[in-house]
């Protein structure tokens, strides 16, 4: 190397104040002379110096952020929320591309079975999402979980709605397949409920078997109540939805009540 | 801050009863749980780490009752618990593990979280595995993790579960390094069936068997319990608690003196064998 970064080279270059071309033929200098190099270090001030490192290493470690908690965060999502919400099992594409295939079915269904197929899905799916992101091998921390200050029932909480809004999400393109495509969102309400019923029963059950239960008495609730009707949907419009508002009401009431049962593990622990 | 405080503690699942009228309290410094598969360390420190809430008994930890929502909250944040099976997403680095609980603890700020997890990563020497997926990892590599989780944010209350099962002689010196070091001297219970563990950094050692409390105090006087009921020969002998040949080719017998046998000094070991022993719960 026959030449050197001059004094005032290199201030310029610290005050980046050098052209392109010659600080880009300083790097380069920069990256192959140590004693260039050292006369750098000493030009920058070392809490500077000692900041930029930081940065860089904090973006070399910054765990790479999924598509998800990015679009969070341009909704004003703080990051470790996002974080939170990316984790749970069912945002996992394979969890999500299942349920737009059954959706997709249950609307291609529903044109010759009625909306109704629909409508009866959507919260079947939310509720085995639920159940999925409370069930130790979809939530394997649950002991750290428990004994953390988060506390178990604010993941639970943050875990479910992201259920509802994954479902939701998948649900757009096949609710554009249906006839009655006001009809479309009626299911909200109903899987908002389902979902508060299987998190109060899994307090005094496991999670698989709360939404086993909440499955089946909401298929035969539904089945029930649109037989013994002679307009179609009766589960879903008018008076049905002010029902399952009550119900929400209540079983939210009832999950304050029961909020302590939340912070101990699902699962019966081993000595 | 005040340290840990059990009594009457009480635990049954079904029909078996995992704590029955455990008595315990400690201050800052190291406790070593010892005891036999099953004896009920894993549920002790489960009641400990408030994730397990006893059927009887009450208990004080650093100045808190647990059985109260905000007080346990406040428990909460000044605990490290490294489970003995924590439970990892796979998918995870091992940065973004770290990172994960770290973010579960509150620690909010991005960058001093991030802090925060390279130091523990580097005081468990996993610096260099910090981008490698979880489910790469060996099982010795999985414990330091879980050790790490646990170092976060210098907790007040440290509870290990086995934390040297799986670890190599190497790491094993290095987790004794390490624990006995922390800066902050947190109350640590640590459990192990490993009574060279309890030797080397425990300064205070407690006995469980059968959900009780079998022994309290320093490993020395542990090893006193047996002194003059440990022996060798070089015959077999029906009547001892426990005998076993040794390297050297002698028999080793604790409990009562076989006949035309030597009195020995005994070590930790025998200590613990001959309580875990009579108490029914050797494994």
């Amino acid at each position: 190397m026959s030449w050197h970064i001059t004094h005032e080279i290199m201030t310029e270059y610290r005050d980046g104040r050098l052209g392109a071309v010659t600080a880009d033929s300083t790097d380069a200098h920069l990256i192959e002379c140590p004693d260039c190099r050292t006369l750098a270090t000493r030009a920058v001030d070392p809490l500077r110096r000692e900041r930029i490192w930081d940065e860089i290493v904090d973006e070399v470690d910054q765990p790479a952020a999924r598509w998800l908690e990015k679009g969070l965060g341009r909704l004003g999502v703080t990051a470790h929320v996002g974080r939170l919400v990316a984790l749970a099992a069912v945002v996992r594409s394979s969890w999500l591309a299942t349920a737009a295939a059954v959706l997709a079915l249950a609307a291609f269904a529903s044109h010759s079975l009625g909306t109704i197929t629909f409508l009866v899905v959507a919260p079947l799916l939310v509720v085995i999402g639920v159940a999925m992101s409370l069930s130790p091998s979809g939530a394997p921390l649950e002991e750290l979980e428990v004994s953390s200050p988060t506390g178990r029932l604010r993941l639970v909480v943050v875990r479910s709605s992201t259920v509802i809004v994954a479902v939701a999400a998948t649900a757009v393109g096949p609710a554009l397949m249906l006839d009655e495509i006001h009809a479309a969102a009626l299911w909200l309400l109903p899987a908002v409920a389902c979902t508060l019923l299987t998190l109060f029963l899994s307090t005094v059950s496991k999670p698989v078997t709360a939404a086993a239960v909440v499955s089946v008495l909401w298929v035969a609730a539904v089945t029930a109540l649109e037989m013994s009707a002679s307009t179609p949907l009766v589960s879903f419009q008018g008076p049905a939805q002010m029902v399952f508002s009550v119900l929400v009401c209540g079983l939210l009431a009832a999950m304050t009540l029961r909020r302590d049962r939340f912070d101990q593990p699902a699962r019966k622990a081993a000595r | 801050m005040s340290g840990i405080r059990l009594t009457g503690v009480s635990k049954r699942y079904g029909r078996v009863q995992a704590l029955d009228g455990i008595d315990l309290s400690a201050e800052r410094g190291i406790t070593g749980l010892l005891g036999p598969n099953g004896a009920g360390k894993t549920t002790l420190l489960r009641v400990l780490a408030t994730v397990q809430a006893p059927d009887a008994g009450s208990v004080e930890l650093l100045g808190h009752d647990p059985a109260d929502a905000e007080q346990r909250r406040s428990i909460r944040r000044r605990l490290g618990y490294m489970p003995q099976e924590p439970g990892f997403y796979d998918n995870f680095t091992v940065f973004e593990f770290v990172d994960y609980i770290a973010i579960l603890k509150q620690l909010t700020d991005r960058r001093k979280r991030h802090d925060e997890v390279r130091e523990v990563l580097g005081l468990v020497e996993l610096t260099a595995e910090a981008r490698r997926k979880v489910r790469d990892l060996s099982g010795g590599m999985r414990r330091r993790l879980a050790l790490a989780q646990a170092l976060l944010d210098r907790p007040d209350l440290l509870l290990l579960d086995e934390p040297t099962s799986g670890l190599d002689p190497a790491q094993r010196l290095r987790f004794r390094e390490l624990v006995s070091q922390l800066p902050n001297r947190p109350v640590v219970l640590l459990s192990t069936h490993q009574t060279e563990d309890i030797a080397a950094v425990c300064e205070r050692v407690v006995v469980i068997a059968a959900g009780r409390v079998q022994f309290d105090g320093a490993p020395d006087a542990l090893r006193q319990v047996a002194v003059g009921r440990v022996w060798i020969s070089d015959r077999p002998n029906a009547q001892t608690l426990l005998s076993w040949r040794s390297g050297d080719g002698t028999l080793r017998h604790v409990g009562e003196p076989p006949s035309g046998a030597d009195l020995v000094e005994p070590t930790i070991d025998d200590a613990y064998l001959l309580l875990s022993g009579s108490s029914g719960g050797a494994s």
